[in-house]
């Protein structure tokens, strides 16, 4: 975008800094504070909470009190694996729907589209009694596939959706020749579409994986016991148990902060990307 | 002699559409629809708490929630609270975001990315992050948010926000928006990029600028986003409880002054201290809440997107 | 090489009807071209004939046996697509050798035949690269290496052309051509560019509405048109059309009540015509050149288009008219200036004014 020199203006764009500068800090500053502390000691945190840790302040007791007193590497295990295993059917099954939606012209087609997408709008929360009814019934109670499974239909109708629009745009000439060419439609779908839809696949990824990383309610009711714990779960018990040992809370948070940081930093392009080309709909 | 034409086309049955749409219809459908429709189902029984006879009661529990004393209190104060906790959000957290967007989209400024990245970053972390980073900053024990008060001159200003009953909700509110508020700027940022060069250029020669500009053309062009962006953060709303939960506990105190329909659900399904989980009590709630979530998109859909005129750019 | 009949071949989707009782008899190494503008149906029958859409009745004969309820890999035809549809994954080798593949040819059969297509195209030194490394005429090259290399009985092109900047267009439309002598296969070519059909094509069947108008060699459609759509269509600039009130004794009436000498074939007397002539059947006179035939048409220039061997008058008749006239280029026109347009009756065209069929031989 060529800005001319007439629009330029330099007061307003100092301006626009400030602002933007005073939104910025106040989106950083809270998380910034939590971790400089948890690496200071108990003292140090209490008399000037703003400053640096330096040679004297600087005590990783808060790290080592979660790592003998809490679970962490398992519940950070249990979090990666339902995120991905759900990640994994959300984007399978989704692309596989989408396709469907997208590629066949059957009878309630659209129908079946609407039925789908009616997820997008109500929460699948407002089901969690007949959830977990279905859950102790199969005896799926307090198994990561309790989690998996709610993730995965909680994914889908978005995931769907915004495939479907990218799996229409995929060049019918070069289904039409895979097919002429001898192609099974399976074959069509996961050679020849699959891997031209990956830029979406992988902003739907993103936008399924936080949500699913950060739930708090169905690992609380579904999986709540200490095996099946999950990151935001055992940070959320280990932070209430230990109310007044501030080191250990600050340290279990900056725990659980920076795989979020990390992954945000890893595929932010995707995830700005996603926001930017769905609002242009 | 060749049949000169077969009108009768005996096409093979196409099971590969049901291969490829059977998993994902059936995982939503036993996972998200059955249950849904269970909690319907379930809002119109009752279980006695001694026998466990299951009763068809009607419409017994909505006649409880809406005139006994013991329910209608908490129903309606949540359901003022979830009222308040839209309204802060839309006063305060869209057209927060609505001005961060502009701002980048206006000037050609450098470091424009990194506001960006940086002010969404909130939107990531877990609520149970989110919570007690606030707990934290706010409590009278660490005293960060009273030196930062200070710091302005404003010490006197500090009180236990999250402590107090006429404070708490707010508090609740502006932490949400303070997560929530890189959703907005991203969407109202995407669109106001999309508005095409052209018509920005024309306005230019017109000799419409500056804020004139952005009210009288960027603006009216971005209004459907807005539209999408209000009814997202309804349903949110009204559909939120892990920031109460993690910062105000179950009980959503104090003194139920934070209470949500989420955490009422949840309190009502679980039970709270002497008092046991009743889920048929639940599933009203819930119904409630899929209701009044249900009229809020019918309503946005066959009222307020209509009238937003959708300009091709 | 083998000859492909379609009969009474219908498709609608849904109440939209696309094709309505297509006939076509296609010998043996013809060459046939489908033309017809957008919406036509053109595209249609040609994805019909290839499998990739049901018809909705009807029947596709391929040498007499009925492909109808084939699969498109197994109807023995290959297409090439306007878009290339090369496999984005695949290198330019793996793409010949795909269907190949599929259809469980042996290695080395596989070898030789794409090392066999590859030659005949050029395209050896390409041969590892992937599709995104080609130029757009590179990528055409590989697609119709891709159908050849299969030995089809028919091939199938959708307007191979039309993503082709002209200069390129040209040089594939005589590829193509080349193509079509050395394979003497049979060819079904869809396009909406008349230049296109009329250079390749043994015969060109020209389509509107989804029914045929007419079939013929490009020579019949340009000098024969059977009816008014296949006589605006095919030439450019566009065949002009005038109302005639009637014919009377091999004499054109104007609505005016002057008469206009007709061509030998006319028929006798009939109703309401339309006159048709190209810009070539036209002449321009002076307003002021003295006598004129009483069939001249008065009007005024209103702008002259200058196509360095020739140009194109636009003239304005007084009855409202606009006939575009071929001048040579030094007979120059001002505009504004007032003419008589004066037809050739060997150059006339007529058809019926309600059914737009051709009138006489």
């Amino acid at each position: 975008m060529a800005v001319s020199r007439a629009r330029r203006n330099r007061v307003a764009e100092l301006g626009a800094h400030v602002i933007l500068l005073t939104f910025t800090v106040i989106a950083l500053f809270p998380v910034i504070l939590i971790v400089i502390n948890s690496f200071k000691s108990k003292r140090a945190i209490f008399r000037d909470p703003v400053a640096l840790p330096n040679a004297e302040t600087f005590d990783l007791v808060g790290y080592t009190t979660v790592f003998t007193q809490g679970n962490f590497p398992l519940y950070f295990w249990n979090s990666l694996s339902v995120t991905v295993a759900s990640l994994f059917f959300v984007l399978l099954f989704g692309a596989m729907a989408a396709f469907a939606l997208s590629e066949y012209k059957f009878p309630f087609n659209r129908l079946t589209g609407l039925y789908l997408a009616l997820g997008i709008m109500i929460p699948i929360r407002l089901g969690t009694i007949g959830i977990l009814k279905l859950m102790v019934a199969t005896g799926l109670v307090n198994t990561p596939w309790a989690l998996i499974l709610v993730y995965t239909a909680q994914g889908l109708p978005l995931s769907i959706f915004i495939l479907s629009e990218f799996m229409a745009v995929v060049s019918k000439d070069l289904k039409a020749a895979g097919r002429i060419d001898g192609l099974s439609e399976y074959a069509i779908f996961f050679q020849l579409v699959l891997p031209l839809v990956r830029p979406a696949l992988a902003t739907v990824g993103v936008f399924t994986m936080i949500p699913i990383w950060n739930d708090l309610w169905f690992p609380l009711i579904l999986a709540p016991s200490e095996a099946t714990k999950t990151l935001t779960l055992g940070a959320q018990v280990f932070v209430g148990q230990f109310t007044n040992n501030w080191n250990a809370i600050l340290a279990a948070m900056t725990l659980a902060i920076i795989p979020v940081i990390f992954l945000y930093v890893l595929f932010s392009r995707q995830l700005i990307r996603g926001l930017t080309a769905g609002a242009v709909k | 002699m060749m049949p000169e034409t077969s009108n009768v086309r005996k096409r093979p049955f196409r099971w590969h559409i049901l291969v490829f749409l059977g998993p994902a219809a059936f995982v939503y459908t036993v996972i998200m629809i059955l249950p849904l429709a269970e909690t319907l189902r379930l809002s119109f029984f009752q279980v006695d708490s001694v026998t466990r006879v299951v009763t068809f009661v009607g419409l017994e529990n909505y006649n409880q929630l809406f005139f006994n004393v013991y329910w209608v209190g908490p129903f309606t104060k949540a359901l003022w609270n979830n009222f308040l906790f839209f309204v802060i959000h839309m006063l305060v957290q869209n057209p927060i975001g609505v001005l961060i967007a502009a701002l980048l989209s206006m000037f050609h400024l450098p470091g424009k990315k990194l506001y960006r990245t940086a002010i969404f970053m909130p939107t990531l972390l877990s609520f149970v992050i989110v919570g007690f980073v606030w707990k934290l900053m706010l409590s009278p024990l660490w005293g960060v948010s009273k030196g930062m008060l200070s710091s302005v001159g404003l010490g006197s200003w500090f009180m236990p926000f999250l402590g107090r009953e006429e404070s708490a909700l707010i508090t609740l509110a502006l932490i949400s928006v303070w997560q929530f508020v890189g959703i907005p700027m991203m969407l109202i940022y995407a669109a106001l990029l999309s508005i095409p060069e052209e018509v920005i250029e024309a306005a230019e020669c017109d000799g419409v600028t500056g804020l004139a500009q952005f009210f009288k053309i960027k603006l009216i062009l971005i209004l459907p986003t807005i539209g999408i962006i209000s009814i997202l953060t309804f349903v949110g709303n009204f559909n939120a409880f892990d920031l109460v939960y993690t910062t105000q506990g179950p009980l959503a105190g104090p003194n139920f002054s934070t209470d949500l329909l989420g955490t009422l659900l949840y309190r009502t399904f679980y039970g709270q201290q002497t008092q046991p989980g009743d889920p048929n009590m639940g599933a009203t709630i819930a119904t409630m809440m899929f209701f009044i979530i249900l009229v809020g998109v019918a309503i946005y859909l066959f009222f307020i997107q209509r009238r937003l005129t959708r300009y091709e750019m | 090489m083998a000859n492909l009949k379609i009969s009474a071949l219908h498709k609608s989707f849904g109440p939209v009807k696309v094709l309505e009782g297509v006939d076509l008899d296609i010998a043996s190494g013809e060459f046939l071209v489908l033309l017809g503008p957008s919406g036509c149906g053109k595209s249609t029958l040609l994805r019909i004939i290839a499998g990739l859409e049901d018809e909705s009745a009807g029947d596709i004969l391929l040498d007499g046996v009925s492909i109808a309820n084939l699969p498109p890999a197994k109807r023995g035809i290959a297409m090439v697509f306007q878009t290339y549809a090369l496999y984005p994954h695949l290198t330019v080798r793996g793409n010949m050798a795909l269907v190949l593949k599929q259809a469980g040819y042996s290695k080395a059969e596989i070898a030789k035949r794409v090392a066999e297509s590859a030659r005949a195209l050029e395209l050896e030194d390409l041969l590892h690269r992937k599709p995104s490394e080609l130029s757009g005429g590179q990528r055409q090259r590989v697609a119709i290496g891709r159908a050849i290399v299969r030995d089809p009985k028919v091939f199938l092109f959708d307007e191979p052309l039309s993503n082709l900047d002209a200069a390129l267009r040209g040089q594939v439309r005589l590829e193509i051509a080349r193509l079509h002598l050395r394979l003497t296969a049979t060819m079904v070519y869809v396009t909406h560019d008349q230049v296109e059909a009329m250079t390749l094509a043994d015969r060109i069947v020209v389509l509107n509405g989804g029914e045929i108008q007419q079939i013929g060699t490009p020579r019949q459609l340009y000098e024969k048109p059977q009816n008014q759509f296949v006589a605006g269509f095919i030439g450019s600039p566009a065949m002009n059309f005038l109302p005639l009130e009637n014919i009377e004794g091999k004499t054109g009436v104007w609505p005016g009540g002057a008469r206009q000498k007709l061509p030998e074939s006319a028929p006798e007397t009939h109703g309401p015509t339309i006159l048709g002539v190209r810009p070539g059947g036209c002449d321009l006179r002076p307003a002021n050149a003295g006598k004129l035939e009483k069939t001249a048409l008065a009007g005024e220039v209103m702008l002259e288009e200058y196509l360095g061997d020739a140009s194109f008058v636009h003239v304005r008749l007084d009855e409202g008219a606009n006939v575009i006239v071929r001048q040579q280029t030094s007979n120059r026109q001002v505009p504004g200036t007032k003419v008589h347009v004066v037809l050739d009756p060997a150059a006339l065209h007529l058809f019926d004014a309600t059914s737009g069929q051709r009138l006489g031989a």
